[in-house]
């Protein structure tokens, strides 16, 4: 293997991470839906150029799906005071008013957009990257950036340790009700790494006048996306305050 | 270049807390290469920070006493001064942990000390003959071996070049062949700085090593020789026989064209063949990142296989898959994963009530831990005390097949023998004992078949 900087990008991860916080504001503010769409298309299509796998994106689909559905069906059965008139339709079964359902699913695109598109970021930005690029060139402090990146890559090791810690409780045996306890050594488990994050990163010499191998730059071509990006939200956002 | 007045250090205020004291000074030099020798839980890796100055500055327990480097006290202002010229390696590599990637990692301690891209290349390339570390570019942190992140966090320290190097069992994790090109390294900058080193392999570093150091079991630092690391492998009273443990008959392991891979056309393990009978101890050796883990994890039923079987059969029962889960025990490389309650006490209770005997509890609880407080926390025992509980706390939960990764990791050569003596009495049991090990005299002394697994084929070795 050759030695080489983390992932190669198709977008730097911090223009994506702006593009994508921009992209949450619109889809928050507005209730143009076809405008929403657009801007979610656009960044799902930079998210799956930046790494994102078809196999993923279809699952947090499916999540984001069951999470909204949620959503819809308390629009449906507890509609508020001003969707509650008009023609009701019949749905497996059970009668509804058509303002609230109509309403309901106007809500379920929106926070299905949002929550597949806050979810599928974590899958394409690499945080890694982005706080290094901060701390390098936009003076994000290294005592603050070095432990906000142990602190990200601390989350699969929580994963892990997690599951280990479930598996140790099932071979041992152990009952529900002890079963129950296993956050007290995950807790510890955290104190534990968060002391030793920090006592490595004093004891290997962290200091504000360290050298960089990686430069983590932004190339033209992060520029001529991130361009064409607010291109786009403007228009969007001027379409979405005329329709809205 | 080091001087250490007598000092004594208190882990806290009380009166009662456990402290660690030197009576007589001691005075390192440069060019020496020291072993910190004495049992596990004794002291040493708290000895190590006090060298590094992480104790005061970063510790709540009371220093008196003065240590010296270059005639300056290794706290305050000095901490930061020497930040590059004593560099400390922790006990667990993956404690030291930054970044998400092998290459990233290694050169963080370079970039600290502000190298130039050509020094970090030219760096890159000696550790890369030295320590293979190739094979690690393109991997991420989380899928390293134990053994392949010591070599990578240790190859990022040695790049500085330090005046001091502290390493705190630094081939604890590595496989022999790694551990003596390790040494062999160590000969190799031995001269140009001090080292000093805390490591349970006495024999193979007594020709590397100009002087010893004890650190005994009440905490007293003294001037030590080689033989006081030995042990001789007196008779442990037999203690099993007391036990009213199941006995288990007729058990059999069974792993039928066994195949595992991560990546596709990558197998780790190919192909495998494999029959335990019950009562044997069987080790699994190997280079570090060859599969070993992952191979116990299938056998454990943790994992499932890419194809083939694995079946463990209990008289006429049998059972293969994930649900041979249910008839193991396995005691994890990283012992505070075991851990769930506040004390020791409690721990053991529910691991030993298989178990009526008070005697022989105490018995095996005085062999393994002489003066255990059993009211305190297991997250405070030394690495080596908390290996040797998740070891007590699994193997008498009643289980067919039992499973240790690394059991030795961190222990003194006699309690090396006690877990040594502890598995040979369970094999009485009739139960299967598969463990992972690089410690040769442990596989020696209780293995009764050693399997090598190598490019993902298992070899038995006679």
């Amino acid at each position: 293997m050759k030695f080489l900087e983390s992932r190669p990008e198709f977008i730097h991860s911090w223009y994506l991470f702006i593009m994508t916080m921009l992209t949450l504001v619109f889809l928050l503010a507005s209730s143009v839906l076809p405008a929403n769409l657009v801007l979610s298309l656009f960044i799902l299509y930079l998210f799956k150029k930046n790494g994102l796998k078809n196999k993923t994106l279809i699952k947090l689909a499916v999540f984001a799906f069951f999470f909204s559905s949620m959503f819809l069906l308390l629009n449906m059965l507890y509609p508020s005071e001003k969707y509650r008139s008009g023609v009701e339709v019949i749905l497996f079964g059970k009668s509804f008013y058509k303002a609230a359902l109509l309403n309901g699913l106007h809500n379920f695109s929106r926070l299905f957009m949002l929550s597949l598109i806050s979810m599928s970021s974590t899958f394409a930005i690499t945080y890694t990257k982005m706080i290094l690029y901060l701390v390098i060139h936009k003076g994000l402090k290294v005592f603050m950036g070095y432990p906000l990146l142990i602190a990200l890559n601390s989350i699969l090791m929580f994963k892990e340790e997690f599951d280990r810690i479930r598996l140790s409780a099932r071979f041992r045996g152990l009952g529900w009700w002890d079963r129950l306890f296993v956050l007290f050594p995950l807790l510890v488990f955290a104190i534990r790494h968060s002391q030793r994050g920090s006592l490595s990163l004093v004891t290997r010499g962290l200091n504000p006048n360290k050298s960089f191998y990686f430069g983590y730059d932004i190339v033209p071509s992060d520029r001529k996306w991130l361009r064409l990006f607010f291109l786009m939200f403007i228009c969007l956002v001027a379409i979405a305050i005329y329709f809205r | 270049m080091y001087k250490l007045s007598p000092f004594k250090y208190s882990f806290s205020n009380g009166e009662q807390s456990r402290k660690i004291f030197l009576e007589e000074s001691l005075v390192f030099k440069k060019n020496e290469m020291i072993a910190i020798v004495g049992p596990s839980g004794g002291g040493k890796s708290t000895f190590l920070k006090i060298l590094k100055g992480i104790i005061p500055e970063y510790s709540s327990g009371v220093l008196v006493g003065d240590i010296l480097f270059h005639d300056k006290p290794l706290y305050g202002e000095n901490f930061q001064n020497n930040l590059k010229n004593i560099l400390y390696l922790f006990q667990n590599p993956f404690s030291q942990l930054i970044y998400p990637t092998p290459e990233e990692e290694f050169l963080f301690s370079m970039e600290n000390f502000n190298y130039s891209n050509d020094q970090m290349n030219s760096e890159r390339k000696k550790f890369e003959k030295i320590f293979g570390l190739e094979s690690l570019w393109g991997k991420k942190n989380s899928q390293l071996s134990n053994g392949e992140c010591q070599k990578l966090v240790l190859a990022s320290l040695l790049a500085i070049n330090p005046e001091v190097l502290l390493l705190d069992e630094p081939t604890a994790f590595l496989d022999p062949q790694a551990r003596r090109e390790f040494y062999q390294f160590l000969k190799m900058i031995k001269g140009d700085r001090l080292v000093i080193i805390v490591d349970h392999h006495v024999d193979e570093i007594k020709d590397l090593v100009t002087g010893f150091v004890e650190v005994s079991r009440d905490g007293k630092i003294s001037h030590g020789n080689s033989d006081q690391a030995r042990v001789d492998n007196e008779t442990l009273p037999m203690l099993l026989d007391k036990a009213l443990l199941p006995e288990h008959t007729n058990l059999e392991l069974k792993l039928t064209n066994l195949s595992f891979s991560y990546e596709k056309n990558n197998s780790l393990i190919k192909d495998i063949n494999l029959s335990v009978r019950g009562g044997e101890v069987v080790a699994v050796t190997g280079k570090n990142g060859a599969g070993k883990s992952t191979l116990m994890k299938i056998i454990a039923g943790i994992m499932k296989g890419d194809s083939g079987k694995v079946t463990f059969s209990s008289g006429a029962k049998e059972f293969s898959g994930t649900k041979i889960f249910s008839q193991t025990g396995l005691i994890f490389q990283n012992p505070e994963t075991h851990f769930f309650f506040d004390t020791i006490e409690e721990e053991l209770k529910q691991s030993l009530k298989n178990i009526s005997d008070p005697i022989f509890k105490e018995g095996i609880l005085q062999r393994f831990f002489h003066d255990i407080d059993l009211k305190k926390s297991p997250f405070l025992l030394s690495e080596g005390e908390k290996r040797r509980l998740s070891v007590l706390m699994t193997v008498f939960l009643g289980k067919g097949l039992i499973i240790y990764d690394e059991p030795t990791f961190g222990q003194d050569r006699k309690s090396i023998h006690e877990i040594a003596t502890l598995i040979k009495e369970l094999k009485k049991t009739g139960i299967i004992q598969l463990f992972i090990s690089h410690d040769d005299y442990f596989i020696k002394e209780v293995a009764d078949r050693v399997l090598h697994l190598e490019k993902g084929s298992l070899h038995e070795i006679s």
